[in-house]
């Protein structure tokens, strides 16, 4: 019976999200066409309510299932981020979707089960939990990059991630086999034992299953050079869906990767921390100095995805308690600018205010709209990490971790990417300002787009000045 | 007499000739068969595993796996019909609209 209890509370939060879910699924039948967003409002309502009754107590841990599934404060926190990239994410959509005439309800209930997908995928104690957890997350994200099916880039993304997705978790399954032929285990703790005994660190079939592991994640969380599926992907992606995936999978694989690494391969950290370093730097600086080069303005938040995904990766290197926090850290903060940012551009282009995402574009949009050009350069600086929006104490809060870690020269070579990533931030916002406007245009946004952009730049500018409300938030976490 | 050591090689060769396919092979619906080649290079490989080691858990894995591959093969179709629709062709190398 204890047992029992034990398991219920493990998957508690998992079910109670199944179970709304198919409630969604329900409502999208019930509402009318027009009212297709009442959908996306009510997932955010029920993620209300699974926050408020799944908290675990500071320290509370339920792993249940044979130790393959685990309810703490890691997966809660994340669970936060995923809630609030779903919250932000639905209620910037509305109005674009409405635009291009796909406003459906699938489109929040697809959003509402990836994030039961991850949610499996962060509590993971056990590969095969992983996987299906990763594989939930990453069919409804295809699909949603597909999702306008009327527009040529909008399939083009969807097949292209769908090719790739499965490409990369085909060879992340070949790994597990061998991980699971070499220790005998798929949970995390018996890996950990059986690499921990020695010997087998250096055997070759860990090692190849291994590097195939990290491969895998490495597609996942587009770490160069196994990044080329991003930009393609996030650009013709519908913007709102765009920016839900640069945030809500990226912070779920991050998560995953964690917990995989620091508990199942700790014993064997000299593997992989070297290559996660080298993929580290060469994310950072490919991602940044290829978005240097971009005329189209939403292509370069995609390469600026990628570098931050570089950045991220440094926490993970650092091997310590500190690291991750300043990835969930990263993650919260990453939610609010990217989104917000992604949210206003998909509005000014569904307006008419910029034209084809291009740079040129932007010229003079502080004379056309002040209010949005004033949202739009608060999230360019945060993303450039400039003090003192939130942007910028992510990033202190990761290099600060590798300073822990002895690994100075990573943060060295993190702070001179983002001072390289400030100019094609900065780029934008000169256009904006400083720039007289190629035509006048006449457009109202607006009431929940304008939601979301007012919230992410609040929210950005509150973690700026009152940090320490959200490193509180983080600060005891463990894996 | 069969041992471990011949299961591994054949399901490394059906992954080789699987990931080949999907990096050589230009036609969509055939990059798909190829992942699925690779999928079930993965449950030979469980499979061995899992008898060799005495274990179910290798047998369990493989029923998610063809599972996951079921839903996959749904939603890929689905995306390449779509794609097909607004461009009448399912070859990947001229899926190229987007550049840079």
């Amino acid at each position: 019976m204890q047992n029992f209890m034990m398991n219920l509370q493990s998957i508690f939060p998992e079910v109670l999200m199944t179970i709304f879910g198919l409630i969604m699924v329900v409502l999208d039948v019930m509402t009318s066409k027009e009212k297709k967003s009442m959908v996306g409002y009510f997932g955010i309502a029920f993620l209300l309510i699974v926050a408020l009754l799944t908290n675990p107590q500071l320290g509370g841990k339920y792993l249940g299932f044979n130790n393959m599934l685990m309810w703490d404060n890691f997966s809660y926190v994340f669970f936060v981020i995923f809630a609030l990239a779903y919250t932000l994410t639905t209620l910037g959509s509305v109005e674009y979707l409405k635009d291009k005439g796909i406003l459906k309800g699938e489109f929040y209930t697809l959003m509402f089960f990836s994030i039961l997908g991850m949610m499996f995928m962060v509590s993971a104690f056990d590969l095969t939990i992983f996987y299906v957890g990763l594989e939930t997350m990453a069919i409804a994200m295809y699909v949603l990059a597909g999702f306008n099916k009327n527009e040529m880039r909008s399939s083009e993304a969807g097949v292209k991630y769908f090719i790739i997705g499965a490409f990369s978790s085909a060879m992340l399954l070949f790994g597990m086999t061998y991980v699971y032929g070499a220790t005998g285990s798929l949970n995390y703790i018996q890996i950990a034992e059986v690499l921990k005994s020695g010997m087998i660190a250096d055997n070759m079939t860990v090692k190849i299953g291994l590097i195939l592991m990290l491969t895998g994640f490495a597609f996942k969380i587009s770490a160069v050079p196994f990044h080329m599926w991003a930009p393609d992907v996030y650009q013709g992606a519908p913007t709102p869906a765009a920016g839900f995936m640069t945030v809500a999978p990226k912070a779920a694989a991050f998560a995953a990767l964690i917990r995989f690494v620091y508990i199942a391969l700790e014993p064997a950290s000299g593997l992989w921390v070297p290559l996660f370093s080298i993929l580290a730097v060469l994310t950072m600086t490919y991602g940044n100095l290829v978005a240097l080069a971009q005329t189209n303005v939403k292509r370069m938040l995609a390469y600026s995805a990628i570098s931050h995904a570089g950045y991220m990766m440094i926490g993970l290197v650092a091997m310590n308690p500190e690291g991750y926090r300043a990835i969930a850290l990263y993650s919260l903060i990453y939610v609010f600018m990217n989104i917000g940012a992604f949210t206003l551009l998909g509005i000014l282009k569904n307006k008419g205010m910029v034209e084809d995402e291009r740079l040129e574009s932007f010229s003079g949009l502080a004379k056309k709209n002040p209010l949005y050009a004033l949202g739009m350069l608060i999230f360019m600086f945060s993303l450039a990490g400039i003090p003192p929006l939130a942007g910028f104490i992510g990033k202190f809060q990761i290099f600060m971790a590798a300073m822990k870690a002895d690994m100075i020269w990573l943060a060295v070579i993190g702070a001179l990417n983002s001072a390289l990533a400030c100019y094609y931030y900065m780029r934008v916002t000169i256009y904006m300002y400083f720039n007289e406007p190629e035509y006048e245009v006449d457009a109202t946004v607006g009431r929940s787009a304008f939601i979301t952009s007012f919230i992410g730049a609040a929210m950005v500018l509150f973690v700026g000045f009152f940090p320490a409300v959200f490193i509180n938030f983080v600060k005891h976490l463990l894996v | 007499m069969l041992t471990l050591a011949h299961y591994l090689v054949l399901s490394a060769i059906i992954f080789s000739i699987g990931v080949a396919g999907v990096l050589i092979r230009r036609n969509l619906i055939v990059m798909f068969m190829s992942l699925e080649l690779m999928l079930n290079a993965v449950n030979i490989n469980l499979a061995a595993f899992s008898s060799y080691l005495q274990q179910m858990t290798g047998q369990i894995f493989i029923v998610f796996v063809m599972a996951v591959a079921a839903a996959e093969a749904a939603v890929g179709l689905a995306l390449f019909i779509s794609l097909f629709r607004n461009k009448q062709t399912i070859n990947a190398d001229e899926i190229n609209t987007m550049r840079g």
